[in-house]
């Protein structure tokens, strides 16, 4: 394997991981923001950056 | 029974266009009626529609096999951001006018209207491309049998022809109104999916059997790291599918929570294919004199499928048939998106109004289509398929471009005015990377196809001095005003009768039915209609089309009880079987009465095609009446087989009998050995369940025999039957079961089918937005 190899592997795993976990992440901000009565940008910053209790409540 | 106090139901699902005209008395509300599972497949479809299929090999001739890797990689990291941004927009501004909406929404004076520019030229371009491809396939396909060998298929006038043909077939298609929505739209989308799966499964096969496969990824970047950048703006129209789903906005069930999804969702499914069937196309190469990247840079566009062919029996024959489908399908969803964005410039005064021009006949923007029909065809006809290809992703990165520095102007204007279902994370470094990413992918493609930056500077350009020539001063920039329908007190009674009308000669008697059970259930009826919209013509234009429907409830409220509270909807929708769902899913109705004909136009259908699917999927209690004669029933008949609609039946037949002074009859077909005491032992529960049993005159027994024949014979005697469905297996197409539907079909009386709902959908029903 060239260097060309593994540092085209690298890119493509750091790419692909990146991706799935924005995927993630962002998927998560959908459902919180969905259970929660936040709407405005104000509001969901203070929901995001709450941290959440043993019942997933925040 | 008393009133109750009910919350509205989901009021804000229900939009109601400021610019909609209401009658008095006469809601109008959209219909809403799209769920998570077929707006992620719009997404996918129009993604997958074909452009990876000649990308792809394309682009491994140009940057190798590692580089088609790197290229699809970075790309869905790229266009994540820019879905993420689409996510956000759609989630905040949920209209149907997608990015065009959105940057008209942030910026003043030529933005708006050079992004609508943009995304007609884009849509009408990509269009171009998916007819090319369709006849570099289908001819490719042709070729593969012996006969057709020495007709010049490879001839590139030929190729164009056939683009030009297929062009036009589906421009005639979208001018007649039709469109692959839906249902259909998702079964296509899965099928083609299931083809990139079935390659990818071969590929991973193949590496496993062959390990020395893997030896086609070297040389692993032939033409060096700069060629990544021109594959990457090149394959970019691959990854273009939020548009699509950000247009929905109109109709889907929940747009703050489901748009974002779908955007992710579809990326996530369309990134994660494209990367294992890049993987999978190139080790399925088999060994040759030459390295690979420069196999597949000798058969170009078709060398994706001949990857296939050596790697899988019929491989070939599954890619150009999965191809010839998945091009026809996005060559149509452009087109339409195409007409839209016309419609919509005409409509706002940036062009002609003349391009707002709705045809009374086929209710299609015939003027928008027909100018996006020249840009199609223009585009597919003059230009090689590299250039119409650089085209059209050149004007989706400028385009995406626009929609990025929006979601930067939007949270800065408007942030703590507007409701957001999403926010992105890592505000503004995501779009920031987006913007700078997409220019110098746009820029880069001069290198992949300098005609395509021609063509597309000349109507940039074009598109400014039209803006400051004529536009300016005419245009109406403000958007007409979406408004949420604020919530209001009702009181409604706790049973509903849900009676959608569309032929005003009907309405009498669906009322007259809808009436006599609704006073029996202290209830209240919701008269409703649809005023249908075709695809292609956005759904706020509704109000051109909505004489009839309120012509409808009008004729229907004519005869309306003064002892009944009354509710009257026009609701606007592509579909009326799925607006009439989710009218009820909506207003929480628990009955629905359907007039039929007596039989079906298409042979798909059992009943039609509204009635089907409403009765398989609304979720509540519903009846079809055959109406038949003009004769108050004194006499009715109910077969009973003992399944759990027979009680429901009698329920409605006791109703039906209190109110117009008639007698009811249950009879029971025997089946072969079986006793009328066992029968007798069987029917005892329902008939108890019905409580007051004075009104059931006789319990007949008959038979053993055709159950449908000894029915139809007996019925002559009445002049009603009432009969609930049957039970019947569950893959089955049936509505009623087919006792019931005979019975329909062959009694000349008049006919009532009673379906309860037992709340048996399944997961799958639900998830397919049915």
């Amino acid at each position: 394997m060239s260097v060309e190899h593994l540092v085209g592997v690298i890119i493509i795993a750091l790419a692909y991981c990146t991706f799935c976990a924005l995927v993630f992440y962002s998927n998560r901000i959908v459902e919180k923001i969905h259970k929660s009565d936040a709407g405005t940008l104000r509001q969901i910053k203070r929901i995001l950056s709450s941290k959440e209790n043993d019942n997933g409540e925040s | 029974m008393a009133e109750v106090e009910r919350e509205p139901a989901n009021y804000n699902a229900r939009l109601r266009l400021s610019v909609l005209e209401r009658s008095e008395g006469i809601e109008a509300e959209l219909s809403r009626d799209l769920s998570l599972f077929p707006i992620t497949m719009m997404g996918v479809g129009m993604m997958i529609g074909a452009g990876v299929f000649v990308c792809t090999g394309i682009s491994i001739g140009e940057s190798g096999p590692g580089g088609i890797l790197i290229t699809f990689a970075l790309n869905g990291l790229i266009a994540l951001f820019t879905g993420m941004s689409y996510a956000e927009l759609s989630s905040a501004i949920p209209r149907a006018g997608g990015g065009y909406d959105y940057v008209r929404e942030s910026f003043r004076g030529p933005w708006g209207f050079i992004t609508g520019w943009m995304a007609w030229f884009a849509s009408s371009v990509a269009g171009s491309l998916y007819a090319i491809t369709f006849s570099l396939y289908s001819l490719h396909f042709l070729k593969s049998f012996a006969i057709f060998h020495g007709l010049g298929l490879e001839n590139v006038v030929i190729e164009k022809i056939v683009a030009g043909i297929i062009a036009i077939i589906f421009i005639y298609i979208n001018y007649r109104g039709a469109s692959e929505t839906g249902a259909a739209g998702s079964v296509m989308t899965v099928g083609q999916t299931i083809t990139l799966a079935i390659i990818i499964i071969g590929g991973v096969v193949t590496v496993f059997r062959q390990p020395s496969r893997l030896e086609n990824f070297t040389p692993f970047l032939p033409q060096g790291w700069g060629k990544i950048i021109v594959t990457m703006g090149f394959t970019y129209i691959a990854f273009e599918g939020y548009e699509v789903i950000s247009r929905t906005a109109e109709e889907v069930i929940s747009p703050k929570r489901y748009l974002p999804k779908a955007i992710l969702y579809s990326l996530l499914i369309v990134v994660t294919t494209y990367l294992l069937v890049a993987f999978s196309v190139i080790v399925g190469v088999e060994g040759q004199r030459q390295d690979a990247w420069e196999w597949f840079h000798q058969r170009g566009a078709t060398g994706f499928s001949d990857a296939v062919a050596q790697m899988l029996p019929f491989g070939g024959m599954l890619v150009i048939i999965a191809v010839i489908f998945s091009s026809t399908s996005a060559l149509n969803a452009t087109t339409y998106s195409a007409t839209r964005v016309a419609f919509a410039l005409g409509r706002d005064k940036y062009l002609p109004p003349i391009l707002a021009h709705i045809s009374k006949r086929t209710r299609i923007p015939d003027v928008a289509l027909l100018f996006s029909a020249i840009i199609i065809l223009g585009t597919a006809v003059a230009l090689p398929v590299e250039d119409v290809a650089s085209g059209a992703s050149i004007m989706f990165l400028l385009t995406f471009l626009l929609i990025n520095l929006s979601v930067i102007k939007v949270r800065q204007d408007r942030g703590d005015e507007l409701s957001y279902g999403y926010i992105m994370p890592f505000f503004p470094y995501i779009p920031i990377i987006a913007i700078v990413a997409q220019l110098i992918l746009a820029i880069w493609l001069i290198d992949m196809s300098i005609i395509a930056w021609i063509v597309a500077g000349i109507w940039i350009i074009s598109g400014f001095v039209l803006y400051y020539a004529y536009s300016k001063g005419r245009a109406i920039e403000e958007e007409e005003v979406i408004v949420l329908r604020e919530a209001k007190e009702l009181v409604r009674k706790e049973y509903q009768v849900l009676v959608p009308v569309a032929n005003p000669a009907n309405a009498a008697k669906l009322m007259d039915y809808a009436t006599r059970i609704a006073r029996a259930k202290d209830g209240e009826i919701l008269i409703m209609s649809m005023a249908i919209v075709p695809e292609q013509t956005p759904i706020s234009e509704a109000r051109q089309f909505v004489t009839a429907s309120e012509a409808a409830i009008n004729e229907a409220l004519q005869h309306a009880s003064e002892d009944i509270p009354i509710h009257s909807t026009v609701r606007y929708g592509h579909n009326p079987s799925r607006g009439i769902i989710g009218a009820v899913r909506e207003h929480e109705s628990d009955l629905v009465i359907l007039g039929w004909r007596g039989h079906s136009l298409l042979h798909d259908f059992t009943l039609g095609s509204t009635i089907d699917p409403v009765i398989e999927r609304a979720n509540c209690d519903s009846i079809v009446v055959k109406l038949g004669s003009d004769v108050q029933p004194k006499k009715i008949l109910v077969p009973i087989a003992g399944g759990p609609h027979s009680g429901f039946a009698l329920e409605i037949a006791a109703i039906m009998a209190e109110s117009f002074d008639a007698e009811i009859t249950a009879i029971h077909v025997l089946r072969r050995g079986t006793t009328e005491q066992e029968a007798r032992a069987i029917l005892e529960p329902i008939l108890e369940s019905i409580g007051d049993k004075t009104k059931i005159a006789s319990v007949k027994f008959i038979g053993p025999g055709d159950v449908v024949d000894l029915i139809i014979a007996e019925a002559q005697d009445y002049d009603m039957v009432i009969i609930g469905a049957t039970l019947e297996g569950l893959f089955r197409r049936v509505v009623f079961g087919s006792i019931p539907e005979r019975i329909g079909k062959e009694s000349d009386k008049i006919v009532m089918m009673v379906k309860k709902n037992l709340g048996l959908r399944s997961w799958v029903q639900k998830w397919l937005g049915s």
